[in-house]
């Protein structure tokens, strides 16, 4: 089975609840022209008592055909959100009137989706002002209350605490006009797309910025009260396993995600432990002769009888970079790397710096085969294999250069990608600020097999870590 | 006869130099059955001495005391002795007649031969490993028992030998789990994919002190039962047995998945069975088919589940190894595997192992099941054992050992409840130790990755694990997956 992702599973249940599609029509159900009509005298009465204001009419969004297109039963109606619904905006508080305490303000990012959560941001009136002002824009138990404006616009909650609060600016309020519909229906519409593209829909170009004009304007399938419920209760199961699914749907997502780096790492490891590559016979001893052995402990796995462990500095020469002041830098000169002219892919050309060159900085010059290395910063540990150099670079402070001396350069490079080493720089850094330094670079411990088994497994390697890195395309569709 | 690593190390030596060996499995393979030779001739002294009319069946002129033994100066070596061996004593020695009625003790040097390999080319570099080997002083008992101890130490190093690593249990496991299943005298334990005999060995170990009468030391001898499929763990659990005084040693060169599960009867039943199947095999058809529909899997382990479930006694005890793979693994089959294991057993414990215990063969996570037959499982408790202190990993160097398992050991009677520390607020609680019942069972899917590993330093396995682990964690989140989706369609009324 193709596998659905949970959020088109949402939206089609949603589409299926609000056109009747998950409940069965029942003739003995109150009628829903009625019960629009009885919101709409309900509203007339608040109106009428001052208990709301009365605001200019607004045209529905939908035209009667695009209503059609639903499909709902017969016995439902459509009503447009105005006229069954309170759609209060907040106020505009200004910085000014904030206190340290009073009544708290129901601010955008108070509001979750589900949830209203007074400690995300605490934001206060007086009292006072509040009781002489904005009574009317208290936030009553049962309300639901909507973001209308910025980035995360659309968020819905009921709210449900005992905290008296009222709504700031860029906050709404829905709630059917005397709780005469079921709230929880006008709440699961909230979140469905039905709902939010009809806001959507009116943006044209300018910054989310919703308020009652583009809320009233709403369009909903209004379907006989006990049919409401019957509906909530449906989507609420369906709801819960979507939820379940989600998660699955998300580990799959995030192992997917991570197994073409595992298996890098993993075919890496075993390159050096010699698990890819056959030991022969006719490979040549190696000459290495003094080489610090790694201790014991720091010795990361076992390698074949024919190999040897020993340390960075005895098979490349590595150094740091010069210190070059970054005021002398010039337009026209010898290039300068430093730790952002480079990524694991190559040379970054973004803001050439160069510097005018003088005999005293020929060490500093570096060359094909060389190994760079981020020694310091949020990039530490990212190296590069330097190949078609098209000019002169000089190796500034901070990046480490990895010269092969005894060792075959790309089999080196390898190595130093491989997990085992790639952990050390991790662990290290992890205890000092994001730095690394020569001394360790210097020790990393480098399995060393011989000459003719390095360059099997450059060659091995060059075949297997494309075709993992190949394992990225289409894992995501099955 | 000198220590453990001399004794290696002048093996090694010569053997590096001879063109046939290529690397260790095959230096040890080399090594297993010129030991088994050697070890028989001073077995055959002892048979000797007992019987009346005792006769070898190794023809004379090829018996180790008459070609191998050291007679300075008259001895075989060279192209000669590479004549011999592979001309004469091989071949007679893989085709001894051998009938139904032939004892084991007899049997055994054919079916240690059959599919030997005689991998030297140098007949004087042969000679100078036969001579050593020769030298090992067994006269007695003390001798035989301590080189008995050598030889576990020549087994471990297959761990770290490629491939062959998957026969070595290591002994720390095997000790603890035996320690767990209540040997007793009368009692016959088997273990169905026994390799070098590490189960075995500890089982008799364990049992030993029991031994109080000629009739418990007669039950002693016959208390074990191995199957083994390849050759070379075959020749080295034979070989093992020998040396720590089974003269018997009750051990088949066989398939334990080769015979119909439904035939088999109480005579082929055990009272303990202790076992490490291999993991990642993948049986084909006609080995599936001795196994019902509903349990045949294609994963190795998995069949030997199945096997040990139709030949475990009432009232049985048995402890085996299982890799994370079966514990979380959701497929239909093994499904089925575990529901019956829940319901005809009871799974009482299942300790989680730490991913190095195998090291240097594998990093593969591990996990130690116990249950019996008497009666369907109500609850579980799992139990994870966490490094020990100053450990990183298990290595070749720093192997784990028995008393690794203490902590564990002083839980086990005294069972309760172990929080994990939480490294924030909002984290779930995650559990050391915990009950579960069959309901929570059945409520997460019968998948059993319960009281894991808090992740830390992403422990890398070997491409092929690292293949496989993707795959069967894939398969089972699809798996659940469809299983949500029929939920929801059935919720909404879907057909």
């Amino acid at each position: 089975m193709a596998h659905v992702l949970a959020s088109e599973l949402r939206e089609s249940v949603y589409i299926a609840a609000i056109s009747g599609k998950l409940t069965t029509q029942n003739p003995d159900d109150l009628s829903a022209f009625e019960l629009l009509e009885s919101l709409k005298r309900k509203k007339e009465e608040l109106v009428k008592s001052k208990s709301i204001y009365k605001k200019k009419p607004t045209d529905p969004l939908y035209t009667k055909d695009q209503l059609d297109e639903l499909n709902i039963p017969d016995n439902w109606c459509f009503a447009q959100l105005s006229d069954v619904s309170l759609i209060q905006e907040g106020a505009g508080i200004r910085k000014w009137q904030y206190r340290d305490n009073g009544v708290q303000l129901l601010c955008v990012t108070n509001i979750l989706d589900g949830q209203v959560d007074l400690n995300k941001k605490h934001l206060y009136i007086s009292k006072e002002e509040y009781e002489e002002k904005y009574k009317h824009l208290t936030v009553n138990k049962g309300d639901i209350v909507s973001s209308c404006s910025g980035g995360s616009w659309g968020k819905t909650s009921f709210y449900n605490l005992d905290d008296i609060i009222m709504m700031n600016t860029s906050t709404l309020r829905l709630r059917f006009f005397g709780d005469l519909a079921n709230n929880n229906y006008l709440y699961m519409i909230t979140k469905s797309n039905w709902f939010k593209k009809q806001l959507q829909d009116q943006l044209s170009g300018m910054q989310p910025n919703f308020g009652y004009a583009h809320y009233s304007r709403i369009m909903l399938p209004l379907p006989p009260i006990e049919e409401q419920a019957r509906i909530v209760a449906r989507v609420d199961e369906l709801m819960a396993k979507i939820d379940e699914y989600e998660k699955l749907e998300n580990e799959l997502v995030e192992l997917k995600k991570n197994f073409p780096g595992d298996m890098k790492a993993a075919v890496l490891q075993a390159a050096m432990q010699g698990k890819l590559t056959e030991q022969l016979k006719s490979d040549s001893n190696i000459t290495l002769q003094k080489c610090n052995y790694p201790d014991e402990d720091a010795i990361p796995f076992d390698i074949p009888e024919s190999w040897m462990w020993c340390s960075l500095k005895n098979v490349a020469n590595n150094i740091g970079g010069f210190a070059f002041k970054s005021t002398n830098f010039t337009e026209k000169g010898t290039r300068v790397i430093r730790i952002s002219d480079f990524n694991e892919l190559g040379l970054v050309n973004n803001k050439i710096v160069r510097y005018e060159y003088n005999d005293k900085l020929s060490n500093y010059l570096i060359q094909n085969q060389d190994i760079l290395m981020c020694m310091t910063g949020g990039t530490v540990g990212k190296n590069y294999y330097v190949q078609d150099l098209k000019e002169d670079c000089l190796l500034n402070q901070r990046v480490a250069c990895i010269r092969a001396k005894n060792v075959d350069s790309e089999y080196l490079n390898l190595v130093i990608k491989s997990p085992f080493v790639q952990q050390l720089i991790v662990n290290n850094k992890n205890s000092t600020n994001d730095n690394i330094s020569m001394d360790l670079i210097n020790n990393f411990p480098i399995p060393l097999p011989p000459i003719e088994e390095q360059q099997r497994i450059v060659e091995k390697l060059d075949k297997l870590l494309p075709l993992c890195d190949a394992l990225c395309e289409g894992l995501y569709g099955r | 006869m000198g220590n453990y690593s001399t004794f290696i190390k002048r093996l090694q030596d010569i053997m590096r130099n001879d063109a046939g060996i290529n690397g260790d499995a095959q230096r040890i393979e080399q090594i297993a059955w010129i030991l088994f030779l050697k070890v028989y001739d001073i077995k055959e002294n002892d048979w000797e001495l007992d019987e009346e009319n005792y006769d070898s069946i190794i023809p004379e002129e090829l018996r180790w005391r008459n070609w191998a033994a050291n007679k300075s100066g008259k001895e075989l070596t060279g192209s000669q002795l590479l004549d011999f061996v592979n001309t004469k004593l091989f071949p007679t020695l893989k085709t001894l007649p051998v009938t139904k009625d032939t004892p084991i003790k007899k049997s055994i040097v054919r079916t240690t031969f059959e599919d030997t390999n005689q991998y030297m080319k140098d007949g004087v570099l042969l000679r100078q490993v036969i001579n050593i080997i020769d030298d090992i002083d067994l006269t007695d008992n003390e001798d035989i028992h301590a080189f008995g101890e050598i030889y576990e130490t020549i087994l471990k190093d297959l761990q770290s030998a490629g491939n062959a690593g998957e026969f070595y249990t290591p002994r720390a496991v095997t000790d603890f789990m035996v320690s767990k299943i209540d040997p007793k005298i009368g009692d016959k334990m088997a273990d169905f994919a026994c390799g070098t005999g590490g189960f075995i060995i500890s089982w008799l170990n364990a049992l030993h002190p029991q031994v109080k009468t000629a009739n418990d030391s007669r039950l002693y001898d016959n208390s074990i039962y191995g199957i083994e499929k390849k050759q070379f763990p075959y020749v080295l659990c034979v070989t093992n047995l020998l040396l720590h005084g089974i003269d018997t040693p009750n051990i088949y060169h066989d398939n334990s998945l080769a015979k119909d599960v439904l035939d088999y009867t109480e005579e082929d039943k055990f009272d303990k069975i202790l076992m490490n199947p291999p993991y990642g095999g993948s049986e084909k058809a006609d080995i599936k088919s001795h196994f019902p529909d509903d349990i045949a899997s294609s994963d190795t382990a998995d069949l030997f589940m199945d096997v040990i479930m139709y030949r475990l006694k009432d009232n049985g005890k048995c402890a085996v190894v299982l890799p994370d793979g079966f514990l979380f693994g959701t497929d239909n089959v093994k499904t089925n595997i575990k529901k019956k294991l829940l319901s005809e057993f009871n799974l009482h414990t299942v300790i989680r192992l730490p991913g190095s215990v195998f090291a240097p063969y594998t990093s593969i996570a591990t996990n130690l099941l116990f249950f019996d037959k008497t009666g369907p499982t109500s609850e579980t408790w799992f139990y994870r054992l966490d490094m020990p202190e100053g450990y990183k990993h298990f290595s070749k160097t720093k192997p784990m050992k028995r008393e690794h398992f203490n902590p564990c050991d002083e839980w086990w009677d005294n069972r309760v409840e172990i929080m994990d520390e939480k490294p924030h607020e909002d984290a779930t609680q995650t559990y050391k130790a915990k009950k579960y019942t069959i309901q929570d069972f059945v409520d997460n899917g019968y998948n059993f990755d319960l009281c894991g590993y808090p992740v830390e330093e992403k422990v890398i396995l070997s491409p092929e694990e690292t293949i496989k682990q993707f795959i069967a964690k894939r398969d089972s989140l699809d798996k659940q997956m469809d299983e949500k989706l029929k939920e929801i369609m059935d919720l909404l009324g879907v057909e």
